[in-house]
């Protein structure tokens, strides 16, 4: 295995797997995620047919989770593209070029820690229908800012190396040393910073739906699973449990990629500077 | 002469994977109190393990075996550290400005180490402490002693670093050659500070240094070292005047330089 | 003196957050063009929307009801809360004490598990004890707060029925809030810990300290746990809203009668004002906690209270 002697990074990319075939299967079966079945409600976990149990109205809580995981990674997913592009292309402007564009930048990177993330999607949400779009699109506009802040400091950093400056001096444009060197240049430490927030996003994107906020019917976040549980605590602990064991697994598997890439990109870099 | 520290069989391991490798092969010397032995060779050569074996002082990752005695006591050199450090051996570094807490002042700087250990109590200390910066060439040691290292010029910082390694009367001093960072004539002063000082308390001295005018001037012996073995060794006069080791002879020839800096002040070779 | 010059640029950037956050309340309730749709919803005709509208001012051009906002900010005028007829500020603040309340416990539960646990991890690192530590630490921070907060509720409430499972009667209802943020907060604090004391393990001075006789654990307890706390504060202080974000969700499970619940409430009943309200007070919140982390650092750190400039 190439990951080899990367026992986190293979660990979390295993849960991802699992977790991603789960989803899949999941969307296979998604029409009978909804399917309500009133003979068999608050089935306990190990039932014939229900593996993980049934909620209040016989629904199958296996169906859900694997509903609330596609959505989860969908979202993610979407998030950090949407982000890690925005994020990019600004962080290398305004590290390349400097000026107002830069001192913008750092000016919306202050604002954006001193209003959580999560406190801004609550307020947006008093004027904003609540759908899967919407939600990319409202947490996508908070999280480019750290891959913007992250390249920026690479880009002010590599600017100033020799293979910038022959560039440079060899005539190419500004386009050319933006894309064909400096782009390069940054993408591995994005990519650490897009593993390890795809764990934030889902943290928000169910903590969203659990207050009734994010995503809603006919789509099954996680957290609306979790909210749907609440109520029925007493009852049936398997529609609180599982679901929320399943979001902590993603989590759990974003943040352990995270953490390995960050291993191995330290590590290469190490054996280059020798 | 009375010796003031001792090695015996001592080398040198640095981790390598999974196992250990060994850097500095099995050696023995000594250095007698009150005198000033230079360890020179090129970065690499071993001479900073080798010294900082001799306290304990080592990096993790790095193990050293074999015995070190200071003045009546021998030790096992991997137990060494917790008995002598800060009582019977203390150690300069290169970098003074770095060296010192930089949220502590001089004063704490000066008192902490022997008070923490129980050798004096914090007034003997403060009094020691200012017969030592008077003892440096501090005219003025209460101001001196309120100010943080960040405050203090690279030189004071030296001698300050000084002062704290002499705080306890260590049998041994091992001192890292004082930084480039600092002037030439600096450097010599602070060297010969040393000198003085460890003549009057009988402390021995083993100065690390690639620099061989300057061992030439302030070490009454001299180590060669290479590639983790001890080449060479004698009284300074001797080794630098008829190098016996072929390898003596090629340090001293690239060493040769062509300004018109007093020959105790040369740069020499460069070595890191 | 440059200690007063370093607190006065901070306050000034402070302001510089508080005024943005003002003009992000503002954006927020004008994202759909006009909040009198939202609050009037479908149930009014075009014209009774029209009259709200001109009521509450929607109707005048965007720049200038931007600046009668600000204007009206800055002297902590948000306008009423429709809800409940009282100013919207005085709700925040009503609430407030109680998210003050439970967030200085979570912090202080939260550091009294993370010292311990990044000096242990500094002490014996790259061993097994620091990898397991670190092991536990990624898998506790995996798990989202409300979920611990409902298996708390689980455990203590449904099934021992030890605890309160909601509202704030006694002192024991603040202790499953408190777990609910502290244990998920816990890794962060240790990663930043960790990350600031090793960075201090490995200078020259440390060195240094050794060779005077000091323990290894001496050492990391004493000396560089004191250089390693003025970045530690600081980017502890710096993060503390994206780190203590999920105050707000912990708060409605356990109908915590704080800020988060009552932004929660105004947020299900579209009362914007409050909404507003409550983001201006928490950036202002985060400010004077910034501000008090510069104060500790540049109390700590000579160089901080002599350098002229950040």
């Amino acid at each position: 295995m190439p990951l080899r002697g990367y026992p986190t990074l293979q660990f979390g990319v295993l849960i991802l797997l699992a977790m991603v075939a789960v989803g899949l299967w999941g969307l296979v079966a998604l029409p009978s995620a909804d399917r309500q079945d009133l003979a068999h409600s608050f089935a306990p976990p190990m039932s014939p047919g229900h593996p993980l149990g049934t909620d209040a109205l016989g629904r199958d809580v296996l169906d859900w989770i694997s509903d609330g995981i596609w959505i989860a990674i969908q979202v993610s997913l979407a998030v950090v593209l949407i982000s890690a592009v925005v994020g990019i292309a600004v962080g290398l402007c305004a590290g390349y070029f400097g000026g107002v564009i830069d001192a913008l930048l750092m000016r919306l990177v202050d604002l954006s820690l001193a209003i959580p993330p999560l406190l801004l999607f609550i307020a947006a949400a008093v004027v904003l229908q609540p759908s899967m779009l919407t939600l990319i699109l409202l947490i996508s506009a908070v999280s480019w800012l750290p891959y913007a802040r992250l390249v920026r400091g690479v880009t002010l950093v590599e600017r100033q190396r020799g293979y910038i400056l022959a560039a440079r001096l060899g005539g190419a444009s500004r386009v050319r040393i933006l894309v064909g060197h400096l782009l390069p240049a940054v993408s591995t430490v994005a990519l650490v910073l897009c593993s390890l927030q795809a764990g934030y996003v889902l943290l928000w994107e169910s903590g969203l739906s659990f207050l009734g906020l994010g995503i809603r019917p006919p789509q099954h976040s996680l957290g609306y699973i979790i909210a749907q549980g609440r109520s029925t605590l007493s009852v049936a602990w398997w529609v609180v449990v599982f679901p929320g064991a399943a979001l902590a697994l993603l989590v759990l598997a974003a943040n352990l990629i995270g953490d390995g890439l960050r291993d191995l990109i330290q590590r290469d870099v190490e054996v280059v500077e020798r | 002469m009375t010796v003031a520290a001792s090695a015996r069989e001592l080398s040198v391991e640095v981790r390598k994977g999974h196992g250990w490798q060994r850097v500095v092969e099995p050696l023995a010397f000594d250095v007698h109190a009150g005198e000033i032995v230079g360890v020179v060779g090129e970065s690499g050569a071993g001479k900073t393990l080798t010294t900082r074996a001799l306290v304990g002082l080592l990096p993790r990752g790095v193990r050293a075996s074999g015995s070190v005695t200071l003045g009546e006591r021998t030790f096992d050199a991997r137990a060494v550290a917790r008995e002598v450090l800060g009582r019977d051996a203390t150690v300069v570094l290169q970098n003074p400005t770095t060296s010192l807490d930089p949220l502590s002042r001089v004063h704490r700087t000066l008192v902490e180490g022997v008070t923490h250990l129980g050798l004096m109590t914090k007034r003997e200390a403060s009094h020691h402490a200012r017969a030592l910066l008077d003892r440096l060439g501090f005219p003025d040691q209460d101001r001196v002693l309120r100010l943080y290292p960040h405050e203090l010029s690279g030189g004071m910082a030296q001698r300050v670093a000084i002062a704290a390694a002499l705080m306890p009367s260590p049998k041994l001093l091992v001192v890292d050659e004082p930084t480039s960072a600092l002037d030439a004539h600096v450097r010599v002063e602070v060297l010969e500070l040393i000198g003085d000082l460890a003549r009057d308390l009988g402390t021995g001295v083993a100065l690390v240094s690639h620099d061989l005018a300057l061992v030439g001037r302030f070490c009454d012996r001299v180590l060669v070292m290479n590639a983790g073995r001890i080449l060479e060794r004698g009284v300074t006069q001797d080794v630098l005047e008829r190098p016996q080791h072929p390898y003596t002879q090629a340090l001293l020839a690239s060493a040769v330089t062509t300004d018109a800096v007093p020959r105790a002040a040369l740069p020499a070779m460069a070595g890191s | 003196m440059g200690f007063a010059r370093f607190i006065g640029s901070r306050l000034l950037q402070g302001l510089f957050v508080v005024f943005g956050a003002m003009v992000v309340s503002f954006l927020i309730a004008n994202l759909t063009g006009n909040p009198s749709d939202v609050i009037g919803g479908s149930l009014l005709s075009p014209e009774q929307r029209a009259q709200i509208a001109h009521q509450l001012g929607y109707d005048r051009p965007l720049p200038e009801r931007l600046g009668d906002y600000l204007a009206g900010a800055f002297r902590g005028d948000f306008g009423m809360s429709y809800q409940t007829s009282e100013t919207a500020l005085s709700v925040v603040l009503r609430a407030l004490p109680n998210t003050a309340l439970l967030i200085t416990c979570a912090l202080a539960c939260a550091l009294a598990l993370a010292v311990p646990v990044a000096i242990l991890s500094v002490l014996r690192r790259g061993t097994g004890v620091d990898r397991s530590m670190r092991s536990t630490m990624m898998l506790v921070g995996a798990l989202p707060d409300f979920w611990i907060a409902l298996l708390l509720v689980l455990v203590f409430s449904v099934n021992l029925d030890l605890l309160p499972a909601i509202g704030f009667q006694s002192a024991s209802s603040l202790i499953m809030p408190t777990v609910a943020l502290a244990l998920p907060l816990t890794p962060a604090l240790v990663r930043l810990l960790r990350g600031a004391l090793l960075d201090v393990v490995g200078q020259d001075f440390v060195t240094s300290l050794r060779a005077r006789g000091f323990s290894d654990r001496s050492i990391v307890t004493h000396q560089a746990f004191k250089n390693a706390s003025v970045p530690f504060v600081t980017l502890l202080a710096m993060q503390v809203g994206w780190l203590l974000g999920g105050t707000i969700i912990v708060e409605v499970v356990f109908a915590w009668p704080g800020v988060g619940s009552a932004l929660n409430n105004a947020v299900q009943n579209r009362d914007i004002a409050v909404v507003q309200a409550a983001v201006v007070v928490i950036a202002t919140g985060y400010v004077l906690v910034n501000l008090l982390a510069d104060v500790y650092a540049s109390l700590i750190d000579p160089r901080i209270r002599t350098a002229v400039t950040t």
